[in-house]
């Protein structure tokens, strides 16, 4: 794979017109439009109802902080029981994603294989054709995998477009290393181990990141298979909270809606918030190596 | 005989010597294997109870065949129709809308010319793709709900507060806009990337021609960027009778029910939420991929005939 330098406008020099300002403010504005609102929800978690009210609900910065909404969050009922099922169906989950992918993507990579196209042909007609919700749901169903954290983590394992990103990733490595590692005697795990996944290391961590997401993420498909309290992810707990014009009061003095709201948004976000900068420059390298069509 | 054995025992030969070689390779493959069979052939078999009257007794193989009975049960049904409509119509306008704004954001940050910033614009972009549609709710409860802050500053200028979350006039609204925001930043990356592959000598002799940034961008950047176009809207295509169950279920309320019911989310609902009539369910849940399927099909032919490079395969 030849790799092209990146050569953007920067490099060439001319003169800036009006137009390039409207667009750089409206750049701005997009963006700022898509930051704001969190910042906003963390100063809210963080306020008493009079600040927020007053503010109309947007704020610059709070004037006064409290803590009681993320302190009155820590017993809400069955948060601990979600979030430590989001935290198992994250870890597990994407763990047992990458293996699988890994395995499927490098198999399909070998262009010697024989019967390559026909393993291909098996796992892209999934893309095409799904049995659809209801029967997925019995299938579960008789699994005997509803209402358990394993109806999260199995039916997803492989996302068949990303095994295929793998897979053109690493068909994109020198044939000269593999064979290489093969005349020295390496047996095929140690050679996806040595050669391939340190090679691999763009679209793992791209990948990683897409399932880890996903899993946090988790929503409908804990709506449609768990029913159990105690089977609920963050965000059907975060729903939850917007649904109810109250929340169960228990007791007396409580703080403000908004703020135990935005606290558990906050709460839900800042994982995310705190790794995707850190994966994020592998993005472009990894989808663009990835989706070359083969 | 011997001539018949004899390419037969070549065969079987060629077979073994390649299993000897290979046979760590498919043992690789194993697990993969079992996971498509378990996760999504056996429920594509399952998809035969669309023809059948389901139950949990008799299961999918004992219980009786009906033949098309669920199908013209829906077909001739009214409100089906009503959710069919419902899904062509969000699905349309949401495509409209987020198929073109990430190629136009894409030609913007390709033309800042200071690299810092465009990376920090460009990185704060994709930030609402990794939030669920939950969180993406949870901020425009914060602006739009009754309480929010439209209606605190309409409120307070002495204007009518708006039900904008619950009432069926600007739901499609609402709902286009919420997956603009969301996915607008991250739809750009894949374009944005093919575009720093587009050769500047390119430009160079646009300039030389006199061409203006527009004319530029007409003749030199879209041309070259379009093949990538074709692959992306193929695979909207594909999606477009789903119309985001995600986003469905959590916008959808009593209030809005009426325009937000779409088909994915009215098979749940039927088939899962309010009655277990999992057979009929299943036939409009067939009925819809059968769909998508044909969709699909036609935009690659289509993307084909546009440019021979286009298209998915």
């Amino acid at each position: 794979m030849v790799k092209q330098k990146s050569v953007g406008y920067s490099g060439r020099k001319k003169q800036a017109t009006p137009g390039y300002y409207v667009m750089l403010v409206f750049l701005s504005l997009v963006c700022f439009s898509m930051l704001y609102p969190f910042v906003n929800l963390l100063f809210q978690s963080v306020s008493p109802a009079t600040e927020i009210v007053a503010s109309h609900g947007l704020m610059l910065y709070p004037k006064k902080i409290q803590l009681d909404a993320y302190r009155y969050l820590m017993q809400y009922p069955y948060l601990k029981e979600s979030y430590q099922n989001t935290v198992f169906i994250t870890v597990v989950g994407t763990t047992l994603c990458m293996i699988m992918t890994t395995l499927g993507g490098y198999v399909l990579s070998r262009r010697d294989l024989p019967g390559r196209t026909l393993l291909t042909t098996f796992v892209v007609v999934t893309m095409f054709f799904s049995g659809g919700m209801i029967p997925n749901y019995l299938n579960l169903r008789n699994m005997g995998l509803l209402n358990t954290r394993w109806v999260l983590i199995f039916p997803m394992m492989i996302s068949t477009w990303n095994m295929l990103l793998m897979r053109n990733f690493i068909m994109g490595i020198p044939i000269d290393l593999t064979e290489a590692a093969r005349i020295d005697g390496a047996n095929e795990v140690r050679l996806v181990l040595s050669i391939i996944l340190p090679l691999s290391k763009p679209i793992l961590a791209t990948l990683a990141l897409f399932y880890g997401v996903g899993r946090w993420n988790e929503y409908s498909n804990v709506i449609i298979y768990n029913s159990k309290a105690n089977m609920q992810t963050l965000q059907v707990i975060i729903r939850k909270m917007y649904e109810s014009a109250q929340i169960d009061m228990e007791e007396t003095i409580t703080p403000p809606l908004e703020a135990i709201r935005a606290a558990t948004v906050i709460f839900s976000t800042v994982p995310i918030l705190c790794v995707y900068p850190f994966l994020q420059k592998y993005f472009a390298q990894g989808l663009m190596v990835g989706s070359v069509k083969g | 005989m011997t001539q018949m054995i004899r390419p037969n025992e070549r065969g079987f030969r060629k077979f073994a010597v390649l299993m000897r070689k290979y046979w760590p390779v498919y043992a690789l493959f194993v697990p993969v294997v079992i996971y498509y069979i378990l996760f999504h052939y056996k429920p594509m078999v399952g998809v035969i109870i669309a023809f059948k009257n389901y139950n949990f007794a008799d299961g999918i193989w004992g219980s009786a065949w009906v033949g098309l009975k669920h199908f013209r049960r829906f077909l001739g049904n009214g409100e089906f129709w009503r959710i069919f409509k419902n899904t062509v119509l969000l699905a349309t306008l949401r495509i409209a809308v987020t198929f073109p704004a990430p190629i136009v954001l894409a030609l913007m940050f390709n033309e800042v010319r200071s690299y810092r910033y465009k990376k920090v614009l460009q990185t704060i972009s994709y930030l609402p793709h990794f939030v669920s549609f939950v969180i993406v709710y949870a901020v425009l409860y914060n602006f739009f709900s009754y309480d929010g802050f439209v209606n605190s500053v309409r409120a307070s200028m002495g204007m009518e507060k708006v039900l904008f979350l619950g009432s069926t006039k600007y739901y499609r609204g609402m709902f286009v806009g919420m997956a603009l925001w969301k996915e607008v930043g991250w739809g750009a990356i894949i374009y944005l990337a093919s575009l720093s592959r587009v050769s500047p000598d390119l430009y160079e002799a646009a300039e030389i021609d006199g061409a203006s940034k527009l004319k530029q961008i007409w003749h030199v950047t879209l041309p070259c960027i379009r093949p990538i176009v074709s692959i992306q809207f193929v695979r909207t295509m594909g999606s477009i009778m789903d119309v985001s169950f995600d986003q469905t279920l959590v916008m959808n309320n009593t209030m809005v029910s009426q325009v937000a019911d779409v088909l994915s989310y009215y098979i749940y609902k039927i088939g899962l939420l309010s009655s277990n009539q999992f057979s009929y369910a299943t036939a409009m849940g067939l009925f819809n991929s059968a769909i998508s399927l044909a969709i699909v099909i036609i935009t690659n032919r289509g993307a084909k005939l546009i440019d021979e490079e286009g298209g998915l395969w």
